[in-house]
């Protein structure tokens, strides 16, 4: 397996999921979102985001 | 999970024997109860050593932070450098960054990645780390340049807005714009640090120091269940070993990409011992596949946290709770009654893994109906291949028909299996995707506690009956996989220490400290030990009347089409149609 996996990075769009995981140092492994960190991330960004909204435009602003 | 062999018959897998009996005595020799009282042993622990160690000035600087970001939001149409700087300054407050916790998690942790030699899994000489570090450093210092140039565009664009009291909508759009790339450019920056921040590590000293623990902790108990100690602390060498293997299976770079943990290598190496040498006799008292499953699973309870299916509002309710269930439900019905799976313990095992979240889903469900270890490991294999293909497929098709990325993030979290294959499709397809699909797939994961618990209810009080039967209250008690208690208990106390803290504290103390920096660990190596002894009693012979007519590989495609169409449906409806506000927000 471990001779003929490395054949499917030859998959289109293999390659380039092999190098997201890398450069984010993803655990694609994981089995609950404690094992990752961006579930807590992602988790947390968003609480903040509606949490705190940004405004909206006033009425009569362009 | 029953030991016993594979019926090849059509009669029901289980018949009540009403003669159920139960005495104080079970509290310490059955091995639910001994799973519950080590499970919270370790989670007391967890919480002597967390809690009375809150990182410095973390109130203060959290209230700060707060105000910022609030204060920034009062004042322009779009989130702020500040508050953007305050958000991820708050990210950063973790209990789990502080020395003493940073020990814990050398000593608990897995193997690292390696990629070509083995031993890299295990040890790096400071000399090699220093090469990695030299070799990413010219690309470190470009991004840093252009990530302080991003900054100061972004700022010039801000300060332009905020002169004409962000009334300007080209000059806010532009300040908006140059926001974001700044932050595409600090995550370029955090990426290529990684890089430059290779450490030294010696894993052998550290590796032997928890197998002994280890060894200690599980030998206890069965000594007080009336094993032997000794038998079972020398045989346990053999499956940590081979743990250890498992673990080095999966953070090899190809498997890595591909999402094939050590759930899988932990049952392939252990198959491969017991069905070419056989399993040494001497291994075998330490060969206890229930035993560590279960005490994993009652630290995986305080994992769940219900507070977290709010994490994203009402649409990840409808998504995550309402198109989860239904398609359990409905794939589980469609084997029964379409494909006549003759195991329904294998059909709800395939169902709640397609269905819930992969692996971890699996397990749980496996171990609440008693299901056969050649089932786990078959539902286990299938959603391994199943999420491989997704991870790459789905984003792959999102970018196909143009898929906007919060409907491609929610679409991708509740229908890919595996947590981490869910991350790696979302970060492949955007930084919102990511983020929007992580934390779906987390509120699906607290789904685990309700599936495990409502199977365990429903295999003692319907499955496991004789046709017209009805069973008694006392009988299902009887019946019923007590460390599922401990698993409901675990989870419904940590539910309510995350609700009494506040979110931002229970981030810092519990997710951030007593689980990933402490029980989330052991409870991986628990699980690593099961599949390793799952391996080692399987014989490959056990699975040939399993694929009989390929049945579960129509329940799971058909399970899965069902959850891809009806989940797109229900995220597009919440999302884009009803709480709009919601993903006007994100």
């Amino acid at each position: 397996m471990f001779a003929l996996m490395p054949l499917a990075g030859y998959l289109p769009g293999a390659v380039t999921m092999g190098r997201v995981i890398d450069e984010r140092d993803l655990r694609a492994t994981a089995i609950y979102y404690t094992d990752l960190e961006e579930s807590a991330e992602g988790a947390e960004t968003i609480r903040d985001s509606l949490a705190y909204p940004p405004r909206e435009m006033e009425r009569g602003e362009p | 999970m029953a030991a016993n062999e594979v019926k090849g018959t059509k009669e029901p897998d289980y018949v009540v024997i009403e003669s159920g009996k139960t005495t104080l005595r079970d509290l310490y020799t059955k091995e639910d109860w001994m799973a519950i009282w080590l499970g919270f042993a370790l989670l007391i622990a967890g919480l002597l050593l967390f809690l009375p160690r809150p990182p410095a000035k973390m109130d203060e600087n959290l209230a700060k932070y707060n105000a910022t970001m609030k204060e920034e939001a009062a004042k322009a149409p779009f989130k702020t450098i500040a508050w953007n700087q305050a958000s991820a300054a708050k990210k950063g407050i973790r209990a789990t960054n502080q020395d003493f916790a940073k020990a814990i998690k050398e000593y608990l942790e897995a193997p690292s990645d390696w990629s070509v030699n083995p031993l890299d899994a295990l040890y790096r000489s400071k000399a090699t780390a220093e090469a990695m570090n030299a070799k990413g450093e010219e690309a470190y210092k470009k991004v840093k340049e252009a990530e302080e140039a991003a900054l100061a565009k972004a700022k010039a664009s801000e300060e332009a807005a905020a002169a004409a009291a962000f009334k300007d909508e080209a000059l806010n759009k532009q300040a908006e714009s140059d926001i974001k790339a700044w932050l595409a450019a600090k995550d370029k920056t955090s990426k290529a640090k990684r890089k430059v921040s290779n450490k030294p590590y010696n894993r052998f000293p550290y590796l032997l120091g928890l197998a002994v623990a280890l060894a200690f902790f599980f030998g206890i108990g069965r000594a007080v269940m009336g094993d032997s100690f000794i038998r079972f602390f020398v045989g346990f060498f053999f499956v940590f070993i081979l743990a250890v293997l498992a673990y080095m299976g999966e953070t090899q770079a190809t498997m890595k990409h591909w999402g094939f943990g050590f759930p899988l290598w932990a049952i392939v190496f252990g198959m491969l011992i017991s069905n070419t040498i056989g399993t040494p006799r001497w291994v075998e008292p330490a060969v206890q596949t229930e035993y560590y499953i279960k005490t994993g699973l009652v630290l995986l309870g305080a994992e769940i946290l219900f507070n977290k299916i709010l994490a994203i509002g009402k649409p990840g309710i409808f998504i995550a709770w309402i198109c989860t269930p239904i398609t359990l439900i409905v794939t589980y019905w469609f084997g029964q009654r379409v494909l006549k799976i003759a195991s329904k313990t294998l059909n709800i095992t395939i169902s709640a893994d397609m269905s819930v979240c992969g692996v971890s889903a699996a397990i749980a469900t496996a171990a609440a109906c008693r299901a056969k270890k050649e089932e786990l490991t078959l539902a286990i294999g299938l959603s391994m291949v199943f999420t491989a293909v997704c991870m790459v497929g789905q984003p792959a098709v999102a970018r196909l028909v143009g898929m906007p990325e919060i409907l491609a993030g929610a679409w991708m979290g509740s229908t890919i299996d595996s947590t981490g294959a869910v991350a790696a499709a979302g970060a492949f397809y955007g930084e919102k995707a990511l983020y929007v699909a992580a934390t779906i797939k987390m509120i699906q994961n607290v789904l685990i506690g309700v599936t495990a618990f409502g199977v365990a209810v429903y295999w003692c009080a319907r499955v496991e009956c004789a046709p017209g039967q009805r069973v008694s209250w006392w009988e299902i008690w009887y019946r019923f996989p007590k460390f599922v208690i401990g698993f409901m208990l675990a989870s419904i106390f940590f539910s309510i220490l995350d609700q009494s803290m506040g979110k931002d504290y229970s981030a810092v103390m519990i997710d951030h400290g007593v689980l990933r920096g402490f029980t989330r660990l052991a409870r991986e190596w628990f699980f690593a030990l099961a599949f390793t002894s799952i391996g080692l009693e399987t014989n490959f012979r056990e699975f040939k009347p399993y694929f009989k007519g390929g049945k579960p590989i129509t329940l799971y495609i058909f399970g899965q089409s069902l959850q891809l169409g009806m989940t797109l449906l229900v995220a597009y409806i919440m999302f884009y149609i009803i709480f709009t506000e919601v993903t006007k927000n994100l």
